[in-house]
């Protein structure tokens, strides 16, 4: 399941109170690399989820507080958390491959 | 890196001082130890400074304002950086960056690329043997061109003939024929997205330098007091030191229905196509945007009141119009000023305009508009009025400051009364010599966005080092980036004669078509001049280069370091050049403007 984020207390209930693995991307209407990455997410996470990992898209621009606590930098920039932690994280495009097993991973 | 918390309630000023400076100089590494040294001795000689919240105070965060923000932190001052754009009256406004990042450089660049990549198709290509695909008798190509934007190339052209294409390739096609266009919102929306990726990038850089940042309008409540508006809130800022960046806006038209046009502020990101455009003005921002506007694909006009280019070489500045004239087919109407603008029913523009009759330049208005005469009150000048319906008018006749909004004359600082702008000594300082201005607000300063940066830097060096140094202001070079470019650094042939006498000048120059186009029939009349004036009074060290040429910008910076170095004609001619290129012509100067020798005209130029 994807969602993109309507407010700050969304993130915490999405992020650290649904009891899945939440892969957050960090994004902005601006940025090309994240038009392509995004729906790689979209679609891995609905083919290989489970229902245990879901998306959760931050526009950094709506969102700017939280990017910056979350020192966002450069994007599209990826945070994986699994039971309130970040796990995982990376920035920039990655191919169709690598985000199907990322989330694989991640299902099982 | 560890971070240390104490309890600082029962500690007085002083004692925090000595113990923030213990743990920076022992929780480091060796190779940080300067820095923070460094650190540690400013902290302290600038103690009183804790009366205050802040060591500076930057008011704009533009090219001059960021610079000089993130010089102070990097040597350890305290700053905070306030932007604010106030909206243009058709509702643009902007990210962090100012002026340059936005409204000026950035995107007057990328558009002048955009028309420069139609212009080449138009004019150049097919005489590189580039055609369409399968280009059929009604012109339509089959290939993969990207003429309406969804990447097929089915245009609506009107070839003269299959047979043809296979000898001519696209050269023969009329540029209205060609089965290929802009498309503005395409080019619009990429553009601003790279500015907004910009915006971004400046707010990251800002934080990762320490610097506070605040999106606020401030305005002065007295010599060391800002105020603010925050979540409904107002807040004050106290400061040691401020540095006023604030930059400029375009003026407005100051006629009846000037309200209708818009400004450099609103073209780049123009929601809708311009259409037919009139441009009135002949500042390089006018000179630019109708020349980009020309290039990619409207039918655009300039409107000039007297002079081109005014400040610039002159006869450089009338070739950069020649061109635009004769080649881009930009239309120019000289010697005329609008009087009225009327809102249609349908959008349209309808601008009245006055022109007056003289010798050399004529009219170009077109069948649409209609004419009557009056003759205008000074004794010999007859002027005709004129009217032209256009879907756009652009106005580009100079820039402003909005010093006078931040309440500094309230507070004693001295502004320019014509512009606004802050008076400066050379120190940068206003009347208040704690505040201080760099770039477009400062009066009598260059207008561009490297000069600001510069200066910015500096001042934040004098302010929190043993730095002296002062800004440069003389050997600047700049680029007007028109559809031909005019690079130049130093005086102009006007200026040098003026100040060091006709008998001292020397002024060399040459023409050569570039090899971008030397094989391209329709731009032989159109070749690249260059002009080096040199002063035979102090070894003919050289006082100014300009050349007209593409690329003229990438062409004059290597030569704006020797120019600052006060290079001689003999340095210049005993550098070999880089074959072949335009820009070695100015290693090879030997025909002088006063020997009469006429100008090679044109083709390639020759190896010897």
């Amino acid at each position: 399941m994807s969602y993109t984020l309507g407010s700050p207390a969304h993130f915490d209930i999405l992020v650290f109170r649904s009891g899945r693995v939440a892969i957050v991307d960090f994004y902005a209407d601006w940025c090309g690399p994240c038009k392509s990455l995004t729906p790689i997410l979209e679609k891995a996470i609905n083919s290989f989820g489970n229902g245990k990992v879901i998306l959760v898209k931050v526009n950094i621009n709506e969102f700017e507080e939280l990017a910056r606590n979350y020192n966002v930098s450069s994007i599209p920039d990826i945070r994986v958390f699994k039971d309130g932690e970040i796990v995982e994280s990376f920035k920039g495009f990655r191919p169709e491959n690598e985000i199907n097993s990322l989330v694989q991973r991640f299902a099982n | 890196m560890k971070t240390f918390k104490i309890g600082f309630k029962n500690y007085n000023k002083n004692y925090r001082i000595i113990i923030q400076s213990w743990f920076y100089s022992n929780s480091f590494s060796n190779s940080n130890r300067n820095s923070n040294l460094n650190r540690f001795i400013i902290r302290k000689m600038s103690s009183d400074s804790f009366n205050y919240d802040f060591d500076l105070a930057v008011i704009g965060g533009g090219s001059g304002g960021l610079a000089a923000a993130k010089a102070a932190a990097n040597v350890g001052a305290k700053v905070i950086c306030f932007d604010y754009v106030v909206p243009s009256n058709h509702g643009s406004k902007w990210g962090l960056g100012g002026t340059c990042v936005n409204v000026g450089c950035v995107p007057k660049k990328l558009f002048h690329v955009a028309a420069l990549h139609g212009e080449a198709m138009k004019h150049d290509v097919g005489a590189f043997g580039w055609e369409f695909k399968n280009l059929n008798e009604n012109g339509n190509g089959n290939g993969n061109g990207n003429g309406n934007g969804n990447g097929n190339g089915n245009g609506n052209g009107n070839s003269h003939g299959n047979e043809n294409s296979q000898e001519h390739g696209l050269g023969h096609l009329d540029r209205n024929e060609l089965p290929f266009q802009n498309n503005w919102n395409t080019l619009v929306t990429k553009i601003q997205n790279h500015i907004k990726s910009i915006n971004f990038a400046y707010k990251v850089d800002l934080r990762k330098n320490s610097v506070q940042y605040q999106n606020s309008f401030v305005t002065f409540k007295d010599s060391h007091t800002i105020q603010f508006e925050q979540n409904g809130q107002i807040k004050y800022v106290t400061s040691k030191y401020f540095l006023i960046a604030i930059g400029g806006r375009p003026n407005q038209l100051n006629i009846e229905g000037g309200q209708f046009a818009i400004t450099s502020d609103d073209i780049f990101s123009l929601k809708r196509a311009p259409g037919k455009t009139l441009v009135i003005g002949g500042s390089y921002v006018a000179l630019e945007c109708a020349g980009f506007l020309t290039g990619l694909g409207y039918d655009t006009s300039v409107m000039l009141r007297s002079i081109a280019l005014r400040g610039f070489d002159q006869q450089m500045a009338n070739k950069v119009l020649d061109y635009m004239k004769d080649f881009c087919h930009t239309k120019i109407i000289h010697k005329a000023i609008p009087i009225r603008i009327k809102l249609l029913e349908n959008k349209q523009l309808e601008v009245t305009y006055q022109q007056s009759l003289s010798s050399s330049s004529s009219s170009s208005s077109s069948s649409s508009s209609s004419s009557s005469s009056s003759s205008s009150s000074s004794s010999q000048e007859q002027s005709i009025i004129y009217t032209e319906i256009f879907d756009t008018v652009l106005c580009a006749i100079g820039r402003h400051c909005s010093a006078d909004k931040l309440g500094l004359k309230e507070i004693g600082i001295q502004l320019d009364a014509q512009t606004s702008k802050i008076i400066v000594n050379e120190f940068d300082q206003s009347s208040l010599n704690h505040i201080y201005a760099v770039g477009d607000c400062a009066f009598g300063i260059p207008e561009l966005a490297t000069v600001a940066v510069q200066a910015g830097k500096l001042v934040a060096q004098r302010l929190f080092t043993n730095s002296k140094q002062l800004i440069d202001y003389h050997s600047i070079a700049t680029t007007v980036f028109t559809p031909i470019e005019y690079g130049s650094i130093g005086l102009s042939e006007e200026d040098a004669i003026a100040k060091f006498g006709n008998q001292n000048i020397e002024i060399y120059h040459m023409q050569a078509s570039p090899y971008e186009q030397c094989i391209i029939e329709k731009r032989e009349p159109f070749v690249s001049y260059l002009k080096m004036i040199i002063n035979k009074a102090d070894n003919e060290k050289i006082v100014g280069l300009h050349i007209i040429s593409p690329n003229a910008g990438e062409i004059m910076q290597g030569f704006a370091i020797a120019f600052k170095m006060g290079a001689t004609k003999e340095h210049f001619d005993n550098t070999i050049g880089i074959h072949p290129t335009t820009a070695e012509l100015f290693t090879t100067m030997t025909i002088t403007k006063s020997s009469g020798t006429p100008l090679p005209k044109g083709g390639c130029p020759s190896c010897s």
